[in-house]
């Protein structure tokens, strides 16, 4: 019988009547001799090479027994820190979610502040502005040619009003002329009256008071004169300043429309590309925080993750009990003293992991069991274990 | 300014040339003063060579068109070029009197 067959026969697997949890296979009952049974394999005492193999198997057991241990409580850590990592990350992508709806709310108001102008308690559209500015500025221009129209009018009308003067001016010098006329007459009917005698006294009488009169209308005309003169300067001097005013040429505030509504055109084009701008923020803004809040419903993946690792460790501690179960069968079937983990092979495991920290749970669970790992530096300063 | 009036039928042409100001203001009066006279079917300023125009020059258009009205005949402002263009258009003349581009 070969070495291999006779160890199959000697510790081949028991049927069990339960079945464990989480669908994991079974595990091997470690059955007490029975005596009622017939003989069985002799003890591997017996076969110093069996022997050697069960101690061998016995110490492979505990070995992997550690590592089990060690690896389920490394998945457990594993995912326990990656759990709280996920619900904090979860919270962070939440507040994250809100901060950018209410950056949108504030994109939004942004919008709605510009897309009015308050002015005396009034609220006008932003759009509305320039069309305001332009009505006010056609009617400020309206007035101007309205008024330039009245200037060259009175401008026109004072020109008559300076010719007609220039008439009256005439028309004094004519009466003038008649009196200086009717008094040299006057003059020569009283020298004739004189010369008459007393035939001509009544005559002269007459002729002294024709005199008077012509001296009396002189004086009018020289009065009429020199009023109409003071007019004729007034009209000439409102003449001129009607002029000076008229020809101030106000096309210059004319064309200044035409700058000043390309101006509110630009003004309103800036607006308008700033509104189309902070809309799309706004909608960014929106769409991320969508984004963000799907994420986080994405991130519940954990709960499954954890289920998931949580059956591997089912898996591995039932794995785990059927060894501890197959190493006792061994040690009372052969009469062997358990055996004892291979210490060399599991520190050239720990030695091959790159976690420094995750080393130092693997000392403590494999060499120390469970001992925390200040205990385990105490144990390693006395000299008791050598470690790497 | 220069000014040249010319009678086509029932409608005077009136061609200006050089820049309408406040200094035209009495040669302006006396042309329209000669339209009158001519009892128009309508009267047509052409301003294709008229450079330039100041607000006093605006206001002498209005007057045409206030005589024009008064003297039963009709009135318009032909093809404007350049400034004088620009400047009526600006002072939304056309809401006044017909212009004729």
């Amino acid at each position: 019988m070969s070495l291999l067959a006779r160890l199959v026969r000697w510790s081949g697997p028991e049927q069990s009547s339960t079945t464990p949890a989480n669908d994991a296979p079974p595990a091997p009952v470690a059955a007490a001799p029975d005596a009622a049974e017939p003989r069985g394999p002799e003890p591997a005492t017996a076969d110093p090479m069996l022997a050697d193999l069960v101690r061998h198997w016995q110490g492979l057991s505990a070995t992997h027994r550690k590592v089990i241990h060690a690896v389920c409580s490394e998945i457990g850590a594993t995912s326990q820190l990656v759990e709280t990592k996920v619900v904090d990350l979860s919270r962070k992508f939440q507040e994250l979610a809100a901060n950018t709806l209410a950056q949108s709310v504030k994109l939004n108001e942004v919008i709605e502040t510009t897309a009015r102008v308050k002015c005396n308690d009034r609220e006008i559209a932003t759009a509305e502005v320039m069309q305001i500015i332009d009505s006010r500025l056609g009617a400020l221009i309206a007035q101007i040619i309205q008024n330039s129209k009245y200037s060259v009018q009175v401008v026109c009308s004072l020109d008559d009003v300076v010719g007609n003067l220039g008439q009256v001016d005439q028309l004094i010098a004519d009466v003038e002329r008649i009196n200086k006329q009717t008094n040299l007459l006057a003059l020569n009917a009283r020298i004739e009256a004189a010369r008459a005698g007393d035939a001509g006294r009544g005559f002269g009488v007459v002729a002294h008071e024709v005199q008077e009169l012509s001296k009396s209308m002189n004086a009018i005309a020289t009065r009429m004169r020199g009023g109409v003169g003071q007019i004729v300067s007034g009209v000439r001097a409102s003449h001129a300043a009607v002029r000076e005013s008229a020809n101030v040429d106000m096309t210059d505030f004319i064309v200044a429309r035409e700058e000043i509504v390309l101006l509110m055109q630009a003004i309103l084009g800036q607006y308008r590309s700033l509104t189309d701008t902070v809309s799309g923020a706004m909608t960014l803004s929106r769409e991320a925080s969508g984004l963000i809040s799907r994420s986080v419903v994405d991130m519940q993946f954990q709960d499954r993750a954890t289920q998931r690792l949580q059956n591997v460790v089912d898996a591995l501690s039932t794995l785990q009990a059927a060894l501890e179960s197959m190493q006792g069968k061994s040690a009372t079937t052969s009469g062997l003293p358990d055996g004892e983990p291979d210490e060399a092979w599991l520190r050239g495991l720990i030695a091959q992991r790159s976690l420094g920290e995750m080393r130092e749970r693997f000392i403590s669970a494999m060499l120390f069991d469970d001992k925390p790992a200040s205990e385990a530096s105490a144990v390693q300063e006395s000299g008791d274990v050598e470690l790497f | 300014m220069r000014q040249t009036t010319i009678q086509l039928g029932e409608e005077v042409e009136v061609r200006f040339v050089g820049a309408l100001t406040m200094n035209d203001q009495a040669a302006f009066r006396t042309m329209l003063a000669d339209v009158s006279q001519r009892k128009p079917r309508h009267c047509a300023f052409d301003l294709r060579e008229l450079e330039s125009i100041d607000s006093a020059g605006i206001g002498m258009l209005l007057i045409a068109f206030s005589v024009a009205k008064n003297s039963n005949y009709s009135f318009s402002v032909d093809h404007p070029t350049g400034h004088v263009r620009r400047v009526l258009e600006l002072a939304d003349l056309s809401k006044i009197i017909t212009i004729r581009m």
